[in-house]
Formats: structure tokens, sequence, C-alpha cells
């Protein structure tokens, strides 16, 4: 801390009572399961006087994960932006337009060198020299480089970003890339979905910013509070599913009755994230709970990986052209075969009766 | 001097938006050119995959208007399939467009557009005291305590005596544009952070009947989420799913929240600022013709009787005349490219209907970084629709002319007293400003009519009608071998169409003309602008073209939502994306 | 792509091809053989050949006399794994919804927790008729490379599976992806090693039956 003053003081210059504070700091200790004594740490980190800079960099995305973030129940956006960080450029949000805002962001690169976060959303064209999407006149690749450079550490937030995403998916037009594929030196952190649970954003932000380093990370560098168990393990329709009760179709008997969803595609066995237990938008409901599979949008490639409604266990291209034709070739094969056997004999009997004509 | 300003990142707005302007001596822009710098392909990508999928894809073109394009592909699938969709899905789909307007539009207002009338650095300067009386004269929202208003301005102030100014850094704070006192700046101010807390409720909906906000969940022939009935078949009673009596409660609670909000914030916020920019009711509306689709319908899209909002175009500002739109003729909507970064087989200058849509990208443009675009040349990734020819404007100023003109009294109502209230002629809504305000009014009329959608909804399920799905057409075995549809839609932004081919259970061709390329798409073969250029070249003049305010005002009041706009690309040029369905 | 992908992807569609290249092949080859003629005259009061292999079909469902006690392991053990092995494929939701995939056709599959019971017998058949082979010295010497071919191709799905729904050793993902690519070896093993039988049992055995009725053999 810069200065003297307590948190409590801190806290009331900002507008902001100390048991709203405290109440956001357990809740953020609480949900990346840290010990109790972490409170107070979070509590004193985020009350330094000066908030951490951050700069948002939008790429090829849809600002939905932006939307997403402005759902946070806890911490808020507002307690965010207003409170622990300096929102620095952030193209939904920032008032200002055109050079001036550009000037914002190398302002806060300059001022907070070596210190701020790099926070991402989008995936990044590279083929074709960038043309795919430019800002201010320059490509996503070389505003990312540029802006990453002097960062602490980059964190993408959406699959777009951690993993390339929609743009990224078959056949991949503009050569859309991760966030990860461009930048090696710095630590990363993915915060994958499409878009991200908003406490999952505001969460591992608010874990920076305490510990000043990186959650425990798995090996898709994503933080381990969010993404450590799948859906499927923590789905309240996993009873359903152990005794072999599920929906067979949209809307029908099992359907109605909650029942698992597995039949009827739901990616929840292989997507890690914490919509089960997190919930989304105020802890209201979440797709599964909903009536829709899981998309297993936190995972990469997940546009990829078949027809949303084929079940996991199913094989993604099935009986097609090419095993019908195996199937004529290999007749076509034995038919052949038992021609060629049947000649032979003929032939042997053929010989047969002649030499005993003969 | 004359000058050429570009402002580039456009913020504040969804995606990514360029704008150049050329002004004269004065600072009059007499030269505007929009251009959309981010594509993605995400049509390319469709193609191939199962239908039934499309509507996850389509969705991702956009998480502001998050919902829409999930919308609009569903209905054209259905459309294609002459697939039915039971009445309570319809219901809960009219649950979930009307809530995606309201927060859409609110945040719109606040989030968006707000700082380019209001200075958040004046609002220090404001008496909390004042600040209470004037918002307690005009509305009866409950927190307007003096108490209330010197905390916001607190918080304000430790914001700007830091030095750390976050997102409202290098904002054109006391640019000579900001005419609002600092007690409306103030209010202004406080309700950016109230409506940022309100609309986490308002999503609500979708989170209820779609899973999760953004991006809820839709299927192809109903909605996915089944009304929860209890294990002895009784509906309503049990929690098996999130659709339950407890849910539909919330909703309608929610439901009233959000009347509130919009009748006790947004619409007196609306006026009160409008009222201090009466000349931005004179300019900002080149174009003069007006188009809708059409929306909300009571009983179906095939029944055109049933829907709240009605399809139509306005040519020349005459609200006397309306030209009907269909979207299967191939001579109504067009697309042309002369001045965007794609070839057409037959040639730049053509125009092609969505059906037989060309999409072979062929980026001519500077090689980044550049200072400028050439825009005497092809200067935009988004294409220039048409209909018949007409540069028309798309969005909520179209739709309100359309139900004033077409008699609606709820919007005649609404629509004069607000009129009335500001001592403006109809014409003012030909601007900026009237753009910005017809916003503020239809959120009213679309927030008032979910209520009714609700006790329909809930009607049948007494009724005993839980049915949200229709089975008959899901499997593909039961689908004709190539068929093509149209899905259309009203999205907050304006029309909104998706056309799909299907052949042999896949999609083989798939287009989005999409209401920010109608409004931010560049000149046409034959030089017309589109209705961003247009509008900011009626009667703009720059006060200090470093500090381009008035460009985003005008801009902002369109709701830019370029992702939407920019949707397909090409970068080979090769055989894949030269689609020609006939 | 990861595993899962490749698993689900490009593996099941060669185990698919191959699977149906080879039975298309070996069925075609065999059931179009030019049947010898029989120019004998049949025993008086021969069956019909469809009884007589119906019969022989059926008669070969039990060992019989002299052979009953010294294959009677085999048979029970034989029996066991069989009936394992169809209850999981037919029974089992996951793989019900893999052949829905296919075939189109579906039906309702048992709980869960059934299926895992079944494994779990099945497994351990599998296992003694291994031990079994090995243990015998003459079933040792009699024993090819097909025959453990065969029996691994068969045991590892089994294996595997009871992995995935157990999420033993890694995260289910992996596993599911290794019990589907065992499933991708054994499509691609099934038409050229003796697994090949489950379509021709019934095949050889009835022709044997009408061959031993022409003659007027009981066995």
């Amino acid at each position: 801390m810069s200065d003297d003053r307590t948190l409590g003081e801190v806290m009331t210059s900002r507008g902001v009572s100390r048991r709203a504070f405290l109440k956001y700091a357990s809740y953020l200790a609480t949900a990346m399961a840290l010990p109790a004594s972490a409170t107070s740490v979070i509590a004193q980190s985020l009350a330094t006087a000066r908030r951490q800079s951050v700069i948002w960099l939008s790429f090829q995305e849809c600002t939905g994960c932006t939307e997403s973030i402005t759902r946070s129940y806890s911490p808020t956006l507002e307690d965010l932006i207003f409170d622990f960080i300096s929102l620095d450029y952030h193209h939904t949000l920032m008032s200002v337009s055109g050079a001036a805002a550009e000037h914002a962001r190398e302002q806060a690169m300059k001022d907070n060198k070596g210190k701020y976060i790099v926070i991402v959303d989008g995936s990044v064209p590279i083929k074709d020299g960038g043309i795919y999407s430019t800002i201010a006149g320059v490509t996503n690749e070389q505003m990312l480089k540029d802006t990453v450079k002097d960062a602490f550490a980059v964190v993408s937030v959406g699959t777009c970003a951690a993993f390339g995403g929609i743009p990224h998916a078959n056949p991949n037009p503009t050569g859309a890339v991760a966030v990860s594929d461009i930048i090696k030196d710095k630590p990363i952190i993915n915060i994958p979905g499409c878009p991200p649970i908003p406490e999952a954003m505001t969460g591992t932000i608010a874990y920076l910013l305490s510990f000043g380093k990186l959650p425990e990370l798995d090996k898709l560098n994503r933080p381990l509070a969010f993404f450590g168990e799948s859906i499927h393990d923590r789905c309240y329709r996993r009873p359903f599913y152990e005794r072999g009760m599920f929906a067979d179709s949209f809307d029908d008997e099992g359907a109605r009755k909650g029942w698992c969803l597995y039949k009827v595609g739901c990616k929840g066995p292989i997507a890690y994230n914490a919509c089960a237990t997190l919930k989304w938008n105020g802890g209201i409901s979440f797709p599964i709970q909903s009536g829709h599979g899981c998309l297993g949008c936190s995972e990469p490639n997940f546009w990829d990986k078949g027809s949303f409604y084929k079940p996991l266990a199913a094989a993604t291209a099935g009986i097609n052209a090419e095993v019908g034709a195996a199937a004529v070739v290999g007749a076509a094969i034995g038919a052949t075969a038992a021609q060629i056997i049947k000649k032979r004999r003929q032939d042997v009997a053929d010989r047969a009766i002649k030499k005993v004509e003969g | 001097m004359k000058h050429h300003v570009v402002v580039d990142p456009i913020t504040r707005i969804e995606g990514h938006l360029r704008i150049e302007a050329k002004t004269n001596d004065a600072g009059g822009i007499e030269h505007a050119y929009s251009s959309g710098t981010m594509v993605r392909g995400i049509e390319l990508i469709l193609k191939g995959r199962d239908p039934r999928d499309a509507w996850a894809f389509a969705q991702r073109i956009c998480g502001v208007c998050t919902l829409v394009h999930g919308i609009a592909s569903v209905r054209s699938v259905e459309d294609a399939l002459k697939y039915k969709i039971p009445k309570n899905a319809q219901l809960i789909r009219n649950l979930m467009i009307a809530a995606q307007y309201v927060h859409d539009h609110v945040m719109h207002f606040y989030h968006l557009h707000a700082l380019d009338w209001v200075d958040v650095v004046s609002a220090l300067k404001a008496d909390p005291k004042a600040t209470s009386t004037l918002a307690q004269s005009i509305s009866s929202y409950a927190k307007s305590s003096p108490g209330y208003f010197a905390d916001v301005q607190k918080k304000v102030k430790t914001f700007v005596e830091q030095g750390q100014l976050g997102i409202f850094s290098n904002g054109f704070w006391g640019h000579s544009e900001y005419r609002l006192p600092p007690e409306a700046n103030l209010m202004a101010v406080a309700h950016y952070l109230e409506a940022l807390a309100w609309q986490r409720d308002v999503v609500k909906i979708h989170a209820i009947f779609g899973g999760k906000n953004p991006h809820p969940n839709f299927l192809v022939g109903g909605a996915p989420a089944p009304i929860s009935t209890s294990p002895t078949g009784a509906a309503g009673g049990a929690a098996a799913t999130t659709v339950n009596i407890v849910a539909l409660d919330e909703v309608r609670s929610i439901i009233a929240k959000m009347q509130a909000f919009v009748e006790q914030v947004y619409i007196p916020d609306t006026l009160a600022i409008a009222s201090f920019y009466k000349d931005w009711f004179k300019r900002g509306e080149g174009v003069g013709n007006f188009m809708t689709y059409g929306d909300f319908p009571e009983k179906g899209m095939d029944d055109p009787s049933s829907w709240l909002i009605p399809g139509g175009v306005i040519l020349n500002r005459d609200l006397k005349r309306f030209e009907p739109v269909d979207l299967n003729d191939p001579s109504q909507v067009q697309e042309f490219v002369a001045h965007s970064w794609y070839d057409y087989g037959d040639g730049k200058n053509k125009g092609l209907h969505p059906y037989d849509g060309e999409t072979n990208l062929n980026y001519t443009g500077p090689k980044p970084p550049f200072e400028h675009l050439e825009t005497e040349k092809s200067y935009s990734w988004l294409k220039a629709p048409r209909w018949k020819g007409h540069v028309v404007e798309v969005g909520p100023l179209a739709r309100v002319l359309m139900l004033y003109a077409k008699g609606h009294k709820p919007t005649q109502d609404i629509a004069n007293y607000a009129l009335k209230k500001l001592d403006l002629p109809l014409e003012a809504m030909f601007s900026t400003l009237g753009r910005t305000a017809a916003r503020t009014l239809e959120t009213k009329i679309i927030a008032d009519q979910m209520q009714t959608w609700l006790s329909n909804l809930i009607a049948n399920i007494k009724g005993g009608d839980v049915q949200v799905h229709n089975p008959e057409r899901w499997n593909p075995s039961t689908w004709p071998k190539e068929c093509k549809g149209v899905g259309f839609m009203e999205a907050p932004r304006g029309a909104l169409a998706h056309w799909i081919v299907i052949k042999n259970g896949k999609i083989d061709n798939y287009q989005a003309v999409v209401p920010s390329t109608w409004n931010a798409g560049p000149r046409d073969p034959a030089g017309k602008p589109g209705p961003y250029e247009a509008a900011l070249m009626d009667r703009h003049t720059l006060a200090n073209p470093e500090q381009p305010l008035e460009i985003q005002r005008t801009i902002h009041s369109f709701d830019p939502c370029i992702a939407c706009a920019v949707h397909v690309v090409d970068p080979n040029g090769d055989e894949l994306m030269k689609i020609k369905v006939r | 792509m990861d595993l899962l992908d490749f698993a689900r992807g490009p593996a099941l569609q060669v185990g698919l091809i191959v699977f149906a290249f080879g039975v298309a092949w070996r069925l075609a080859a065999l059931l179009l053989l030019p049947r010898m003629q029989d120019r004998s005259k049949a025993r008086e009061g021969a069956p019909t050949a469809a009884i007589a292999s119906g019969r022989e079909v059926l008669r070969r469902m039990w060992p019989q006399g002299a052979f009953a006690e010294a294959t009677r392991f085999s048979v029970i053990n034989g029996y066991i794994f069989h009936l394992g092995l169809a209850i999981i494929v037919f029974g089992g939701t996951p793989h019900i919804l893999f052949l829905r995939d296919l075939f189109g056709i579906s039906w309702p599959g048992l709980p869960t927790n059934i299926i895992n019971g079944v494994s779990v017998i099945t497994f351990a058949s599998l296992l003694l008729a291994l031990a079994r082979r090995i243990n015998d010295p003459v079933l040792r010497l009699i024993s090819t490379a097909n025959d453990y071919i065969s029996w691994a191709m068969t045991f590892l799905p089994v294996a595997t599976g009871l992995l995935a729904i157990s999420h033993l050793g890694a995260r289910y993902e992996t596993l599911l992806a290794i019990h589907l690519l065992s499933v991708a070896a054994f499509l691609v093993w099934f038409p050229f090693g003796k697994l090949m039988h489950a379509f021709l049992v019934f095949v050889s055995r009835g022709t044997t039956g009408v061959h031993l009725a022409h003659r007027g053999a009981q066995l």
C-alpha cells in the first residue's frame, strides 16, 4: 500500500462500504476455494491506492464476452472498474473514439510498464498479412504484440481468444488463431466459454490483483478453480444417467421430468466448466437445467465435434458413402474370388472328363 | 481549413467500425465514409453443417444482440422445412426477443450512447441536493435522495482525483458541445450505474428459457426448455427444469421491474437530455426511406395479421404509402459490392439476391498500417444492401414510424406525448435524436406487451398445453432432398433475415443480411451513400475536428453492430465460396 | 484435433470402412462359392435341409455325450462372455446410441449399474478364457496368433470401457477416446480373424447339419 491509510479509510474515500468490500473478498475466497485467511489478503491487495491498470483488446469477437462480464453478480463490473481496476482501454465501454482512444492505450502502457494486465477477447487472423481485422489501420496481430510487450500477464477470455473459437472453426477462412499461438513469452491465463461464466472472469481478475500471481491452471491454462471438473460430474441430472433414465427427444416425457440429456447430444461429460455449480445469471439456471444439452463451449474446437445433437458415443462421420463403397468393393472382390474358384473347379472337372474319355 | 477526419476505432459499439469524413473550411462534413474493418467468415463456416446446428453458429455473429441471429436462423430452417412450432414456443420466443429489446435499448442508451451527451467530469460540479430536486421533478423513481447523488458523486470524484480515469480516459470532457447542466450530468451518471445493475436481472428471462445469457440456447421446431411437470404428471409444480411455476412468477416480476425502469428512468432521462439538444432533432437523417420486415407473431410467422410490428417500406418520408416487402423476390433485396472488398462473377456493379449470393473476397485496400482508406474505390468489408435499388434505413426509427403511420394506438399515444413534451413536430423524428427517442419509445411499447404474452403462456399451461417442441420434422430423414427458406425478424437494430439452402440434410448456402449492413454499408454502384454516411452528410459541423463528438453522436444513434454487419469472407476467391444457387 | 476427435472421427471411419470391406468380401467369397453337389442318394428318412440345419444349430448349443465333461468349462465360460458381450453391446445406452447413429434404429437401454456389473463379469470371464488357453497344454499347442489377437481385440474394448465408466487413470475424454480406438481396432481386425465367426457360425453349423443328415449320421 502506497500510503498508510487504513483499509476502511481507502474504501470510504472511494465510496465503498467496508462491509460490502469484505463481503466481496470472502466471496472470492470461497469461489476459488482459498483458505479463509485469504480474505484479508485479498481485501488488503485490492485496496491499494492505485488501481491496477487493465487494457482490454477486442479482435475477431462478437462482444459476447464483454456482455457476459457485465452480468457478473459478485464482484460486479461496476465494483471492478470503479474500485479495483483501471480499465484504460476497452472498445465497448470507453467513452472516447478514434485517435484519443489509441492514445489512452499508449499512455496506460507507458505509465504502467511491466505491471499492466492485458485482457483479450476474440481470435487473431493471421492469413494474408492480417487484413481481415484492423483497428486504427493496424492489424490485430501487430496491436496484440505491441500491447503485450510490457504487460505483466495476459488473460484470454472466451473460447476465441483462448483456443481460436468460431473464426477458427473449419475451414477457418481468415486464418484465425488463439492468443497463445502468437504470444510465447508472457504468462497466459485462458478463461474459455462462449461466453465464459462472468464470475470466472471477474474472479480470476480479482485473484490476479490480490496475489500478483497466476492461479493454479490446468494443462490448457484454465484456472482449476473454475475448470477443474466436468459439467457431467457436477450435473444435478447425473443420477438419471446412472439409472439409465434419459430424454429420448426434446420435450418428451423424460425431458419434462428432467432426465439426462446424453441421448440428445449433451457434451457435459467432456466439458470442463463451472456451469453446473456456479450456474448463470445469478444462479438462476444453466443450459442443461433449461433443457438443452451442453455444447461443450469451454473446450478447444467444440465447433467441430460433429452436430450438437449427435450423442458423444456416436462416430462423427457414421455410415457414409465411403463405408458403402468399401462394402461394394469388398463384395465385388469376394464374388470375383468365388468366380475364379468356380472356374478352376470346372477346369479340373473338364480335365478329368477328358482324361477318362481320352 | 478542410479536414480529413478519421475515427477508428469507433468505440461504444459492437465490433470494429471506422469512419472517415472530409469537411469544408467551416468544419461541415461534406463526405463521409463508413467502413467495417473486421471479418470472420461465419457463413462459410456454416456450409456443410447440420441445419439444426446453424443457430448456435449464427448466434455468435453477435453477442450484444445475442439471440437475434439464433432466432432468425431457427426460423430460416423452419421456413425451409415447413416446420410449425407450438404456441407456447412462439410465446416464449416473443418473451425472449422482447427481453432482448428492453435490455439492449437501455444498455445502448446509458452505456453506449449517453456519454455523447453527458459530461462525466462536469457531474463533479453538481449540487447533490439540486440534482435530487431535478430528478424528483421528472420522475417518481425511488433512488433520488440528495444522499444517493452525493455518494455517486463521491465515487466519480475519487476516480477523477486519482488521475486514473479508466474507461473515461481522454474523453472530450469540457467540449463546448456538452450542454447539460452539472446536475443533469450527475443524474445521468448515477443512472449509468443503476442501469448496469438493473440489466443483470433483465437477462434472467433468457437464462430461464435458454439456460444462460449471453448466447441462450434455441431449438429448431420450438423451444428447448420443457415446462416442468411433476412426477405425477401435473403441470407446473416440479423443479425438474427451470421453467416451472416459481420461475414463471420470477419472469412476471422481472417484467414489472423492466416496465418500471423504462417508465421511471429511461423515458424521463431521454426526454430530459433531449430537451437540451433540440438542434439534434434537425440533422442526422439523410435517406428518408425506412424498412421493416415485421415481428412478434401472436400465432406464427406465417400469419402477418397477428404480428405486433408490421412489415413494409416507407419511401421519401411519406407516411401515407407502404410498399410490401417480399424476401423471396429476387428483384427486391439485393446486395452490391461496388465499394466493398468483394468481387462478383458478373462484375462488381451487379446486385445479387441472397439466394444467389456470391462472396468472393478481394481486399484491395491499403496495406496495414495505413492512414487513409481509398474511399473512391472499395473501402469496407460490408456489402451495400438495397431494396429495389433504394437505400433504406432499418431499426427503431423505421419501426416507430411504421407503427405510427399504420395507426398503432399505443405508439401514437407515447410518441405524441413525447413530442408534445419537447414541443416538436412529427418531422423532428427524422433526425439523430429522433432515432434515439424512437428507441426509447419502442422499448415501452414492447415492455408493456410482455405481460400479455406471459399471461397467455400461463393460461395455456393451466389449460393443460405444455408442449414447447414439435418433434415432427426433427429427424433429417423426414426432410425433402432439397429446400430453401428465409427466416426474418425485427432485431433491436432493425430488419434481419437469414436465407438458407438445405441439400441432403446439410447446409448448402447460408446468407445473412443484417440491420447494421443496411445502415452501415458503403456506397452502391450509383454512388448513393449508405444511411450512416448520408446521416453524417446531413448538416453536421465539427466544432473541433480534433474531437469529433458530432460524428460519435449520429453514428451511435444507429447503435452500430459491426460484427453482425460483416460476416462473409472468401480469402482465396476459391471455388468453395462461389456459391450460386438457382 | 484432440485424441477424442480423432477416435470419434478418422479412427472409427477407418474402422467402419475396413469392417464393411472385409465382411462384404468374406461373406461374398464364401456364400457365392459353388457348392459341391453330393451325388449320392440321401439316407431314407433324411430330413429336409432346413430342418437338418436348424436341428444341428440347436444341437450344437450344448455339448453332447462324451465331450460334455471335457468341454464343460469352455462352454459355460464361453456362454458367460458371449452373453455378457451381447448385453453390453445391445443394452448399454451409449452403445445403443452408437448403433442408432449407424443404422437408425434404437431400443431402450439398461441401467448403467447393470451394464457395469455385466462388464465386470465379462471382463473376468475373458481373463479366465485366456488363462485356460495358456494353461491347458493341448489348447496352448493348437493356439495360433489369430486366437490371441482375436482375444485381445475383444478384451480391450471391455477393459477400456470399464475404465471409462469408472473414470480410472485419466480424464473421461481420454478414456473414452481410448475405448473408441479399441473399438476401431476391433472393427479392423474383425473380418480377417476368427471373430468373423459371429457371421459364419450358424452358416457352418447348418451346412454341417445338412451334410450329416444326408448321410444319416447322428452325432
